[in-house]
């Protein structure tokens, strides 16, 4: 069989949200040729949306069938992974929930002695957030500024707080704590040429509108431009190298159709794969050179996969709330995430929903009489007299170095490839302080009741060993080689041309969403890699 | 117990599964919006809904229940692949077809009200009707209606959970209009719900 050979510039592995930002960035501001390798294949239309969402209302199907290849999925803890892969990435069923990290993030060593310390400052990575926030479209409210810094102002005004919200705000306050609107990543105005939020409540798993962001708008707007190359249905198996450790090729077979094999040639190569499939590739790509994978010299490819778990409650309060005016929007605060001095280490976000948890309609009532007809109308109405809020904090899960990726044999693609393993671990400081994180986020809770005259009626946390929320890491960043795979621009520490980028380069996960932080740092690192090409004349011309 | 995340978006997923009627009529066959389709005997599940769908409805709204729910059954597709969301590796399917299982238990409603009343089910009255189905409903005190209507016991729950579901259920419950999981105006979440425009059911 043939091998085709595809020659560029810039080969980016991956086409999810961070490969999306560093793709548009580069060709917008670089006189550079980029084609983008994604394993599946098109994630369907804006024009297919309203169809699949009625199909995902009433039934539950996936609004994006055949969006995973059936013989490419991880194994072990994978709480957090998800088997996603066509273009646009996991990122075509986020929430569109976007907070920034807080700068104490960076510093968790420096300012607590515990973790680690990140090898950039929230100060250096404030500008890519911006950038990240223009460029996904972001609706945000400034919060106090002394708990939630920022250089600019948002893109877009705050998506309004609810009816609901705006109770469980004056609620909130009362409890001594300041809350605001959760930054989306949907459009409170029109923005980019896509509509306005129309409150359709589906953010999650679809959005019918284009209101809310996913990468597969950049990328339309790229390719129709032909401004990159995008190969679909095309994995991306082995990374090759020189004598010097230099990547001269990525060897890629076809996912669909006839069997093919494609070599990239490319200057620089981006792997922008995501947390599991990018360390999961260095490991694939070992050699009789590089015995334990690229960019292992350290050997922490795979190594301190990082995430965060939640504590949870439903509080019943004497309000009004009417769950579902836009059920997936939230109030957030920054005030537990920068904490000052602390005996005991705990970060943790706060957020607040309307719920119905409680108030939902009944077959049978509390004595176990069935409830038919009016008797349950008049049941459910009773019960949906008083208000119930949702409340969540995630907290700060420090990693264990041996909270890896690994190659599991047992299990392999087509191929013959081993499948990932993923093994989440806490490091000994973060066990030590699970009772700790978990009883002050519940006795949180329960004054937050007492304050609003309520009464906590639910409890949950994060199950046990079931993996991590909003997980990164296996490729961490770092100034030290032998502590770190990358550098704080995402430069492979072992090879000049490979950049990783995005999820897997986390030191830490912070304790919120970790999206937006991963289109910074893929931003961050393709500001870097940029600078080796010259600027486009319109790039130029405005000054850049 | 509460919710975890994995469980909340697997249940707003499935609350969500027949919360749009307006949906539901449309998966109705051109030319059936006046009469269900024909997987469930139509006068069967019409009584069945006249028993255990509120009163105060009215029977053209219960009437037109009845039908989105049969029109919602007709177009269940089983084993579609289902929403492998945030934290789900395995790729799930949905489950067999409920109907059969639902038409067996109308059949044998009728013939319970044959033995015990010598008379079809649709032409006994509501409270006997009602006194039929509950034995066959699962026990327990504070039973929530599950919202997993494709996984209901039997055809009463079913329906009922069908109707419950719906944003239009939602409305009458907290007595204003929220029209949930609709495409609705940005600008109008902050302002307080309208009351509904006639008191129903009150």
């Amino acid at each position: 069989m043939s091998v085709r050979v595809v020659e560029t510039d810039i080969c980016i592995i991956g086409s999810g949200i961070t490969a999306a930002m560093m793709a548009e960035k580069l060709v917008r501001e670089r006189n550079v040729h980029v084609v983008v390798i994604e394993a599946g294949g098109p994630s369907g239309t804006l024009a297919e949306r309203y169809e699949r969402r009625r199909r995902w209302q009433a039934y539950g199907e996936t609004p994006w069938p055949r969006d995973h290849l059936d013989d490419q999925n991880a194994l072990g803890t994978a709480y957090g992974f998800s088997p996603s892969m066509n273009v646009g990435g996991l990122a075509m069923h986020w929430g569109g929930v976007t907070p920034r990290y807080s700068p104490e993030d960076f510093h968790v060593r420096s300012l607590y002695g515990v973790g680690d310390d990140w090898p950039i400052s929230y100060e250096e990575l404030d500008p890519f957030y911006q950038e990240a926030e223009e460029r996904i479209g972001i609706s945000g409210e400034q919060g106090p500024p002394e708990l939630d810094p920022r250089g600019k102002p948002f893109p877009m005004p705050a998506l309004p707080l609810s009816y609901s919200l705006q109770q469980l705000r004056d609620w909130t306050a009362k409890a001594g704590i300041p809350m605001w609107s959760q930054p989306s990543a949907k459009n409170s105005v029109p923005y980019q040429g896509r509509a306005v939020c129309q409150r359709c409540d589906s953010c999650y798993p679809i959005c019918p509108t284009g209101a809310k962001y996913s990468p597969d708008f950049t990328f339309d707007a790229l390719v129709r431009d032909g401004r990159i190359a995008l190969h679909t249905n095309t994995l991306v198996r082995r990374l090759h190298t020189d004598a010097r450790g230099h990547i001269t090729h990525a060897a890629a077979n076809a996912t669909s159709g006839p069997e093919r094999e494609t070599e990239y040639r490319a200057k620089h190569f981006v792997l922008a794969a995501g947390f599991t499939w990018s360390p999961h590739l260095l490991l694939l790509s070992k050699s009789s050179r590089y015995p334990d994978g690229l960019a292992n010299r350290s050997g922490l490819v795979g190594k301190y996969l990082c995430g965060h778990r939640n504590v949870a409650a439903q509080i019943r309060l004497p309000l009004q709330i009417f769950p579902g005016i836009n059920a997936q929007h939230s109030l957030v605060t920054k005030k537990f995430m920068r904490p000052g001095k602390l005996e005991k280490y705990l970060r943790h976000d706060l957020r607040v929903w309307e719920s119905a948890f409680g108030s939902e309609p009944r077959l049978r009532d509390d004595k176990g009489d069935v409830l038919f007809g009016d008797a349950m109308l008049s049941d459910w109405r009773a019960r949906a007299k008083s208000g119930v809020a949702r409340v969540r904090g995630y907290y700060d899960v420090l990693p264990d170095k041996h909270s890896e990726l690994t190659l599991d044999a047992s299990v392999k693609n087509r191929w013959g490839d081993p499948m990932p393993n993923l093994q989440f671990r806490d490091a000994p400081e973060s066990v030590a302080l699970r009772g700790h994180s978990e009883d002050s986020l519940r006795a949180l809770f329960r004054e937050m009741a007492r304050v609003g005259d309520g009464q906590v009626i639910s409890n949950e946390s994060s199950a046990n060993d079931i993996g991590q929320e909003h997980p990164g890491g296996g490729c961490r960043m770092g100034s030290n080689p032998e502590t770190s795979v990358v550098d704080g621009f995402g430069r492979a520490h072992d090879h000049d041309n490979l950049i990783i980028a995005g999820a897997p380069t986390n030191v830490t996960a912070s304790c919120c969403n970790g999206t937006l932080t991963f289109a910074a740092l893929g931003l961050r690192a393709a500001s870097a890699l940029g600078d080796q090409y010259p600027r486009t004349r319109d790039d130029a011309r405005h000054g850049h | 117990m509460s919710e975890n995340r994995r469980d909340f978006l697997k249940r707003t997923a499935l609350a969500a599964a027949a919360s749009t009627l307006p949906a539901a009529v449309s998966a109705t066959p051109a030319g059936a919006a006046s009469a269900p389709p024909t997987a469930f005997d139509a006068g069967l599940l019409s009584a069945l809904g006249d028993a255990v769908l509120p009163e105060s409805l009215g029977a053209p709204s219960r009437a037109h229940a009845v039908r989105d729910f049969a029109a919602w059954a007709a177009a269940y597709r089983p084993v579609s692949e289902e929403m492998h969301g945030y934290g789900d590796q395995e790729i799930t399917y949905t489950a067999a077809d409920p109907s059969p299982g639902w038409r067996s238990q109308l059949a044998a409603l009728e013939l319970l009200a044959r033995r015990k009343h010598r008379k079809g089910f649709a032409t006994i009255t509501v409270e006997q009707r009602r006194a039929l189905v509950r034995p066959q409903l699962p026990r327990g005190r504070g039973l929530r209606l599950s919202s997993n209507i494709v996984s209901a016991p039997h055809i009463a729950i079913a329906l009922l959970a069908y109707w419950a579901a719906s944003s239009a259920a939602t409305d009458l419950a907290y007595g204003v209009v929220i029209n949930k999981d609709q495409c609705r105006v940005l600008a109008d979440a902050p302002r307080r719900p309208l009351p509904l425009a006639e008191p129903r059911g009150q």
